[in-house]
């Protein structure tokens, strides 16, 4: 089946608002999330209702931001890549972390994006000793490549 | 660097000059491979399991290698041949850059039968019930008649896939009824930390 759904993802990691495109005739595990603009997540939703389908949103699709960061990807797939790849290293992180030091939780992980869009990570109301923080680095950058995560 | 266990040291691309730790053997990443983790105690687990146990000269098979850490490892550790089976195009194209970045001789391929031979070691650190049950009568076919398998296995995590996945509550008897009807048996559980190793042979 081509892409008949559409979910306008917001992510954590910034403000930005993105249509994305899939196949809800998959099982959730195997959907591919592609980008699309506003107005191809329109014609989509649009398709759906010319069908005669009932239970789909009348209302017009709204529209996609860029957050400040992210503005010189303009609403491109770029945007997207930049985006789902800040986020998945948000993600990333706190479970490499967790891998180095298992008594690590979501609460005491604090992330932050930097300027140059650098994932700041502080570990708080837990002691993380420094050698294991070097090993989280290492890990980070063998992961990601380095200068993109800097565990503080 | 990141040390792996016992033997092994992790280095990303970035540090492929960097001096190496007598005695250690290195396995080099590519970066920004978003499947699986770099670092994973379990994954060390095996690498001090497969050093342990004496692999040079060995056939091995590495089923769902994703980016290849396990075959890279056993190149590493002297078993030749060395295969590597992955189905999925991205992690496909990862492993296939992280043997090359690590000169070994790997052979890549998406199935089984295209090895068109069997080994010594056929490991599957996947730990994912479907694709155990879907894969070990291949597995087993795949196996030496003196061969041996390797399985990662975590029950919560098979018991919770069962549950959610499969839609039955005894995922581990599934599994256990599988190998019995693949002709394969459970010799050998190495427990470490939370996982456990299932040495399989022939029935």
């Amino acid at each position: 089946m081509p892409n008949n759904a559409i979910q306008l993802w917001s992510p954590d990691t910034c403000d930005c608002m993105i249509h994305l495109a899939y196949d809800d005739t998959l099982p959730p595990d195997q959907r591919v999330f592609s980008y699309v603009t506003r107005d191809e997540a329109e014609a989509i939703i649009q398709a759906r209702r010319n069908a005669g389908e009932q239970n789909i949103n009348r209302n017009p699709q709204p529209p996609a931001r860029s957050c400040p960061a992210h503005l010189a990807h303009g609403f491109t797939a770029v945007l997207l890549d930049k985006v789902r790849g800040e986020n998945q290293r948000k993600n990333m992180a706190l479970a490499l972390a967790q891998n180095v030091v298992n008594t690590l939780s979501f609460a005491n992980y604090s992330w932050s994006f930097d300027s140059s869009r650098v994932l700041q990570v502080r570990f708080m109301n837990i002691s993380v000793t420094l050698q294991k923080k070097n090993q989280i680095q290492s890990a980070c950058d063998i992961q990601f490549g380095p200068g993109l995560i800097q565990i503080n | 660097m990141l040390e792996l266990g016992g033997t092994f040291v992790l280095l990303g691309k970035h540090e492929l000059n960097d001096p190496v730790q007598a005695g250690k053997l290195p396995i080099y990443f590519n970066p920004g491979y978003i499947e699986d983790y770099v670092f994973r105690p379990e994954r060390n687990d095996l690498l001090d399991i497969l050093a342990e146990r004496g692999i040079a000269g060995k056939s091995v098979v590495d089923v769902g290698t994703g980016a290849g850490f396990i075959a890279i490892a056993c190149a590493r550790l002297g078993a030749s041949p060395v295969y590597a089976v992955e189905n999925d195009d991205y992690p496909f194209q990862h492993a296939e850059a992280n043997f090359a970045l690590n000169q070994v001789d790997v052979k890549l391929i998406r199935r089984f039968e295209d090895a068109g031979q069997v080994f010594d070691l056929v490991i599957n650190n996947m730990n994912v019930l479907s694709s155990y049950l879907a894969l070990l009568p291949s597995m087993a076919k795949a196996m030496k008649h003196d061969g041996s398998m390797f399985l990662e296995v975590d029950e919560q995590a098979l018991h919770r896939q069962a549950i959610t996945e499969q839609g039955i509550p005894h995922g581990m008897h599934l599994l256990e009824a599988t190998m019995l009807t693949s002709g394969v048996k459970v010799v050998k559980k190495i427990k470490v930390s939370s996982r456990e190793f299932w040495e399989v042979k022939h029935a």
